[in-house]
Formats: structure tokens, sequence, C-alpha cells
């Protein structure tokens, strides 16, 4: 039976977070400065019937850079762990999501034949003494084009609606 | 019995219902053309389907069409005192520059997805460039992602199929330091969107194997609300392969990405003004990874002469490449035939939809197993989607029903024409007297502030991002000298690895003059297109140009005045310095109403030019980088006090003045002379001079070579002595050369009168500038380089 799975990817904890400095250095130039830190993770969303095994093998065949990054499968960041806030942006329906269907093919490729539907998505943890007000700022300012994106916004507490 | 297709009531429509069904369906056909569009279903006795309705919108929308372009329009002119009325044909005036000069040099022009030149006997240059300003403002990097994407299959889809080899970029920003409360609702911040932007551009044509190599990035707070984004492209061809036909009976055969409701209403969407209230389906996503797969196909399956004529899937989608195509003999189409991203697309929306990455080809029946088998090979798309026929008529069927039937005539040839009228009157501000110059005591604080001003500092941190060597064709990089540091005029690719035979790439854009006087915006803008392929190398001769107009509001009077008067400088420029136009495209209505206020804001009228041309041989191409102690520098051509629009008052905030004039006949001479030289390889270095004048040359020049120089400015050739002008006017048709101090006299020799000798090379790290005798002031390289290379932040 289909259920929805999801593995999220990042860099390894010695590994600077390129795209989370830039981040950071774009909210202080829109005037917030008390972000101390962006942490960034790439999110990719299945429905499938695939069981564990076939997900860890997606992950770790086709996902992830095994010298730099790690995973987590069906499992949440522990609360506040990154951050306070935890935004995650993804796509809004309808709209071409080209690096999802690219996991689609090398998942074919790799010789999986489970159906399934792939979507794929981006979460920034913020770090710094952020009121509720500033990250939606962030969020409409620079994570967020709301022409074509959809976001949800979680505060410390990591209890996420899909877990 | 019509499930897929839903009839549009417009026979029964009156004037009002007819404008409704316009603006509902975001058709952005005005009343006569709906009027036109009932009449003629009136006469066929049924009213249309929303399939034919919407294939007509597309094909009669401003973008794809060019309505202004293409009218007559009623224009009254009143320039210096004079009143003139004319009856003027705007696409028909840049034409008549090409059909006047007559050059050989141009292979096919005006009529192609591409302007093509020739290379040399066996090959041609295919060159075209494209805005793709509305998505951009909207999605900022999937915009100018797809703005390359699209502008890439436009040469693919030139003549048979041309290989691309090089991109181009430009591109007109607010201001990256505006404060956000400036911002209307609705409009991202010109940081974001300049980021967005290159971003979307450098992903693209990186993944596509295409290097970017040429461009430029205006920063002006018009452009706030509407940026500006031209993407050109540039491919090679073979001479053989640039006549195309489409021959009855061939298989229409659709390649490349699937179909989904990406950027539907795109095409009539462009031309409709930008608000806040935009929906999704306009924006398009790219996919360059699918793009390059297939363009890597085609070109295969035009070496193998597969098929008679391709076309690239743009604005309309389907509706434009194939109504084009079959628009002599007709075309027969199975819509469900079109491969879909997902399912539960209507008829129309596959018919118009924009999504990327597709190209349309002719293919005769006996060619069509090998080339599909090729496609499969590739794991590219190809599939069949119907038949170009002999009814003339386009008609297009889902499953058994009929969703489409329309006479290409009527199609193609059915839009009324407009009545435009415009009126332009000379800018009142010409006359003001310029105000008094401020003392100056620190010049060199000057020098340093305007170096590292937003329009003159180097975009280093923007070329480094997109590759520039894949195709190992790229002679002259963006960056001249040893070290990469300065800037260089245009970029030199040899196409042939075994020919050293070349062509120089170059662009000249400047809306400051624009926005004081349109006509001698254009001339200035030609000509630095051509000064900087002159620069170095190109043969002045051997030259053709494009041109983009990207414009504001034009359904007003005199809005539309500025821009007949721009082309009218277009036409006179280019007939003075003997450059064919051979591709043009124009953007118009780039205006943004505030939902809040109400206000319209339109861009500053922009016009970009640019320009290809052949160097006879890349070992002969000079740089702008100062090379050796003792060499002389001269100044070529006249400095006159021309500061209107000039970068110097624009930082100093300095109003009035006397915009350039160029003066071709004399310029185009000193351009000869000054390639012969060139050839004779007597020319160590060359810069242009243009925005921010001699000195900013100068500075650019020894960051690049890491050398000094020593300079007079009292030498120059000028009308008016004042430092201020001497430094800082931006007179046109002006070079500063370095060159072999052993050949000096052979040099000034040849350039006669048109020279000075201003100073020399020296490598004592230091630029020293005497004025009346006295040293006016010095400034250090390293302190000269600093400024320039710290100006724009990414």
């Amino acid at each position: 039976m289909a259920q929805i799975h999801m593995i999220e990817v990042f860099n390894r904890k010695d590994i600077p977070d390129v795209f989370g400095q830039d981040v950071r250095k774009n909210i202080g130039e829109m005037g917030i400065s008390v972000v101390e830190e962006v942490f960034t993770s790439e999110i990719y969303r299945f429905q499938c019937s695939s069981g564990r095994d076939e997900l860890r093998r997606i992950a770790e065949n086709i996902l992830v850079d095994a010298v730099i990054q790690e995973y987590l499968l069906d499992e949440e960041m522990k609360a506040g762990e990154r951050g306070e806030f935890m935004v995650e942006v993804f796509y809004k329906s309808g709209v071409t999501d080209s690096v999802a269907d690219t996991v689609r093919t090398a998942v074919r490729d790799a010789g999986i034949r489970t159906k399934m539907e792939v979507s794929t998505g981006r979460r920034y943890y913020l770090r710094g003494n952020l009121t509720g007000k500033d990250v939606e700022t962030i969020c409409r300012k620079i994570l967020v084009n709301p022409l074509i994106q959809n976001y949800s916004v979680i505060e410390g507490k990591g209890n996420h609606p899909d877990a | 019995m019509h499930e897929h297709a839903l009839k549009v009531d417009v026979i029964g429509a009156d004037d009002r219902r007819l404008l409704e069904i316009s603006e509902k369906n975001l058709l952005g056909l005005n009343l006569t053309e709906m009027k036109a569009i009932r009449k003629y279903f009136a006469a066929m006795g049924r009213n249309p389907t929303d399939c034919e309705i919407e294939t007509i919108a597309q094909t009669w929308s401003e973008h794809c069409c060019h309505k202004i372009f293409r009218t007559d329009i009623e224009y009254t002119e009143k320039v210096d005192g004079r009143t003139r009325k004319e009856e003027i044909n705007l696409l028909g005036e840049i034409k008549k520059v090409t059909g006047k000069l007559e050059s050989d040099f141009c292979v096919s022009v005006f009529k192609d997805n591409a302007g093509i030149v020739r290379f040399n006997d066996k090959y041609g240059i295919a060159f075209k460039v494209e805005t793709h300003n509305h998505p951009s403002a909207l999605e900022p990097y999937g915009g100018a992602g797809t703005g390359t994407g699209g502008v890439i299959r436009d040469i693919l889809g030139a003549g048979k199929g041309a290989r691309p080899i090089l991109n181009t970029d430009i591109f007109c920003f607010g201001m990256p330091d505006a404060g956000y409360e400036m911002l209307p609702e609705g409009v991202l911040h010109p940081r974001r969107i300049f980021r967005g932007v290159v971003s979307g551009v450098r992903d693209y044509g990186n993944r596509m194997g295409i290097p970017t190599a040429n461009g430029a990035i205006i920063f002006d707070e018009g452009y706030q609300n509407n940026c500006l984004v031209f993407c050109g492209t540039l491919g090679i061809i073979s001479l053989r392969n640039v006549d195309k036909k489409v021959k009855e009976g061939d298989h229409i055969v659709l390649v490349g990405g699937r179909t989904g409701r990406d950027g539907i209403h795109g095409a009539t969407f462009s031309s409709i003004q930008l608000d806040a209230n935009v929906s999704t389906n306009v924006v398009q996503i790219g996919n360059p990874i699918v793009e390059k797969k297939m363009m890597d196909v085609l070109l295969a399956a035009v070496d193998e002469g597969l098929f008679n004529s391709v076309t690239d899937c743009g604005a309309g989608g389907l509706s434009s490449a194939v109504g084009e195509m079959g628009s002599d003999i007709g075309a027969v189409v199975m819509l469900e035939k079109v491969p879909l991203k997902y399912r539960k697309l209507l008829p129309w929306e596959i018919w118009i939809s924009e999504s990327q990455e597709r190209m349309v080809l002719s293919v005769p029946g006996r060619n069509l197993q090998r080339l599909l088998g090729l496609f499969e090979e590739e794991d590219v798309d190809a599939t069949v989607i119907g038949q170009f026929g002999k009814t003339g008529k386009l008609e297009i069927y889902y499953r058994d029903e009929k969703v489409c039937e329309l006479d290409m005539e009527f199609l193609h040839g059915g839009v009324p024409r407009r009545n435009l009228k415009a009126q332009f009157h000379s800018f009142g501000k010409d006359r003001e007297k310029e105000k008094p110059s401020v003392k100056i005591s620190d010049w060199r604080e000057r020098v340093l502030k305007i170096l590292a001003s937003p329009n003159i500092t180097s975009r280093e941190a923007v070329i480094t991002q997109y590759d520039h060597e894949v195709q190992a064709r790229t002679i002259l990089k963006p960056l001249a000298g040893m070290e990469h540091r300065g800037p260089s005029d245009a970029v030199v690719l040899k196409p042939l690895y075994d020919d050293y035979r070349g062509i120089a790439v170059g662009c000249g854009i400047n809306p400051f003059y624009g926005k004081r006087d349109p006509y001698l915006m254009a001339g200035c803008c030609v000509e630095e297109a051509l000064r900087n392929i002159v620069s170095c190398g190109a043969d002045p001769g051997e030259v053709a140009i494009l041109d983009n107009f990207s414009w504001g509001d034009v359904s007003e009077g005199e809005n539309l005045g500025t821009l007949v008067r721009c082309v009218k400088g277009c036409r006179d420029f280019a007939l003075g310095y003997r450059l064919p136009f051979i591709s043009g495209k124009d953007s118009l209505n780039n205006f943004f109403v505030d939902i809040k206020t109400g206000m319209i804001t339109s861009i500053p009228g922009t016009l970009l030019i640019s320009a290809v041309g052949i160097i006879g041989d890349i070992r002969r191409v000079v740089s702008s980088d100062l090379k050796e102690n003792g060499n002389p520098l001269y100044l070529c051509g006249e400095t006159r006090r021309e500061m209107g629009g000039s970068q110097y008052y624009a930082v100093f905030g300095i109003a009035g003045g006397e915009v350039p004039r160029p003066v071709p006949a004399k310029t185009l001479r000193l351009m000869k002379k000054l390639h012969s030289c060139m050839e004779k390889s007597m020319i160590k270095a060359c810069h242009d001079c243009s925005d921010g004048g001699f000195m900013v040359a100068m500075a650019e020049m020894a960051t690049g070579g890491g050398m000094g120089a020593e300079i007079f400015l009292d030498m120059m050739i000028a009308g008016d002595t004042s430092p201020e002008t001497l430094l800082f006017s931006e007179s046109q048709g002006r070079f500063v050369v370095e060159v072999d101090m052993n050949r000096r006299d052979e040099f000034e020799g040849i350039m006669g009168g048109s020279v000075s000798n201003v100073g020399r090379v020296t490598e004592n790290g230091m630029l020293g500038v005497f004025h009346g005798g006295d040293r006016l002031f010095s400034l250090g390289i390293d302190d000269a380089e600093k400024a320039w290379r710290s100006g724009l932040k990414w």
C-alpha cells in the first residue's frame, strides 16, 4: 500500500553549509541581523509502497553524497537541534519539479520497479533570537516565491505535520 | 458532441461581451480584433471553439506578431524647431537599412528564427537576442533560465539547425541597495531579482555546455518594478542548411520535453501589464538537461539531413510553431498524441502550452523511422503528432473530435491593422544650461568614486560564474590581462578548430542617454556595439547588428513617439556606419501598475544593439590590458564636452549637459585605419572610451595589465580643455591605444591627424595625470583596481 515517506539530506556537521551561509548573508543584508546560523537540507517525499530497505537504497545510492552528506529517513531532527525555527518550502501543485523527475528516472535506472510519486522541497533551520514576525518576513522576502511555492513554519518543538 | 472543446459565443456577442471574453480568458485582444474574429465566424456560420479562439489570440498577440512594429504609424515630430509629419513603419525602417546596404555578408535576415551572416564559404553564423522581461520579474531564476533556453532553441531552429556556440546576457535592474519600503506590493527586491536572474542564466547555459561570455548589466531606479533580461545565442551553421521548406505530406514531429500547463498565456500575458495579481501558470520552469539531450540528437539529425524544416516551440507553444511552419500549406494535428506531463489537460491547453525544451520538425516519410530511432537511442521523446497538408487550413483533432479549423490565411494575415498615432518633441531639458561645475580639489577621489559606481564597476562577480571556456572556442575572454582583472570589450571566438578565422561579439546599451534623447541614444548604442568589436580586431566592413527594443507603455502617442524617434536613430546611424540589421525583437508594455495607488511606472526606453563581426586571423586579436613599459599611448578621436547622461554626472548628481553625438563618417574612417594597424600587429592594447570617459578606460587598461601610465590631458584632440571634460566626457568615436614603441612612426603615418600621443605606459604602479603642465593627480593602480573591483557584491 502506498504511503508517504520522507528523506531529508543535509551536510555532515564538519562540512560547511555554504548555501546556508549565503542565505544568512542575504537575511543580514535585508536588515535582520539576529540570525546566527542558517542550516539547510533537501527534502524528498515519496508516495510509494516501498519498504524501508528499498528506501535506504534510494537514499544511499541516489540522493546522498556519502562523503559529505548524511540523511534521515522518516525521522525528524530533534526539536530545536538546528535552530529555533524551521521553514519548509515546496512547489505548488502543477509547477514543474525537474529534480523530482530526475529522481524518478534515476530510481528506474537503478532497477527499482516500484511505482512512485516524488516531490522535492527545501528546509531552512534558523537559529537566532528571532520572532515569528521576523521569520515571516524572511520567508516572504528571501526564501519563498509565493507565485510558485508554498511554505510552512515550525517553531523549535519540531512536530512536523507529516510525522 | 463536443466533449473536449467548448464553443465560445462570439457571433451573438455585443461589443461589451466581446471585450469581456477577451479579458476573462487573458486573450489580450482588443475590440477591433474581437470584431474581426466575430465577422470571420459569422461568415462561417458557426461559433469558434475555445481552441480556435486561443490559437488566434496567441498568433495575434503583440509578442508573437509585433503589431506595433508592423503597423504604419502617423508620426509627428518636432525637433530643433522644425515640425514634420510622416507615415512610418518601424520594422520597415530597420529592414530598409539592410536593403540599402546590400551586403553579401548577410545570408538570411528577418525571416527565420535568427539572422544568419556569412562566416566563410562553408559556414554561416546565426545570431538571435530575445527578451524575457515579464517572466523574470515574477520568478527571476525560472524566467531568466527559460529565456536562455528559449533563445538557444531559436538557434537550434535557425535554418535546418545551427549549433549553439555562445550565449550573451544583458540585464537591467533596479538599484541593489534600494530600501524595501520603496517596493510596491508584488515587486521583488532588485538584489533578489539580480541574483535570481544571474543564477538562472548561469545554470541553464553552463549545463547546456554553452559558454556565456558577453553582456552588460545596467542599474537604474527605472527598472525597479520591471527588470529587463536580454538573452542572446550565437550558432554556427552549414550554409547548405540555411534554407528550409516544409513539404506537403511531411510528418509533424514534436521532440524534447513533455507538455504541461507551464506558461499558458505567456505570449498574451507578456503583452499585458504586470501587476500584483498574476497566476502561477504564466511562470515557466526550465530543465537544461532535457534541452541538452535534445540538442545533441537534433544536431546529429541535422548532420544526417533527416528533416526538411524545424522551428522551436516558444511563445504560443505548438500553436505558433505548427501555425508558422504550416502557414503556406496547412496542417492536421492530433493533440491526443502529444506526450503530457500529467493527465487532464484540455485540448486548448495542450495546444498553447509553453512548456519548455520542445521543438517541432517537418520530417519526410522516408526518414521518419531513422529519425525516431535516433531520438529513442538518446532517450529523448519524439512523437508524430500530425501531418503538414495541402488544404491551407489548420485542422486540429482531439481523438476523433475536430476542435479547431482555421484558414491559415486568416490566422496569419487576418489581424486587423491598427491605427496608431505618435508624437515626439525634443525634450526641453537639452536646452538647459549645464550647472557650473563645483570647484574640484581632489580628482583622485573623484576617479575612485566613479570606478566603484554601480554602472562602471567590474562585473567580475557575475562573469566568473559563467563558464566561458566550454567548447574551447574562446580566444578573448570576458576579463583581460594575465590575471583576468580588467574588462575586455568583446568576446572573440574561433568557431572552427582548423581555421584561424574568428568572430567578435559585442553590445551597446545606454538608457541614460535615452532619457534625454532617444535618437542619439540609438546612435551611441549602434556605435558602442561596433566600437567594442573593432577594439578587439574586428573588421568594421564585416559586421552585422541586431536590435532589441524594450519600452514602457506605448499606448499613449508620446511614449510611442520616443520609440519611433529611437528607431529613426537606428536607421540613420546604422546606415552611417554601414551596418546591416539581421534580426530584431521588441518587448513593449514594460510597465507596472501599483494596485494600491493606481500609479503607472514605465521603464526608461531601452535599446540594445548586439554586433557580430569577422576577425580575419585570431592571432591578430588585441586585448585591452596594458602590455609594455615605454610604449606610447594614443587617443584616437576627438573629445568634446558631452557630459549629458554621463556616468560622471550621474555619480556626482549634476544635471543637464549635451548627450554625446556620434559622427559616423569620420569615425568609420578612423576605425578602418585602426583596423589596418591592428592587422599589421603594431597595436599592443586597445580599449574604447565609453561609460566614464577616457579616465575610466585608462584605469581599466591599467588594472588589466598591472601597469601604470603617464598621461598628458592637454595632448588630447579636444574642443573643451577643462579637466572634467578631458577625463570624463563620453564623446563617441574614441579609442585608447598602446602602440609598439618601435612602430610609432608607422602608426602615426597611417592614422594621421585623427590621433594624438597622450602619454606612455610605465611600470611604476602609478597613473600620473598631467594638465596644463602640472600634475593634476596621481593614482596608484592598486587603488584604482581595488575601487573598480569592489563595487558589485554578489
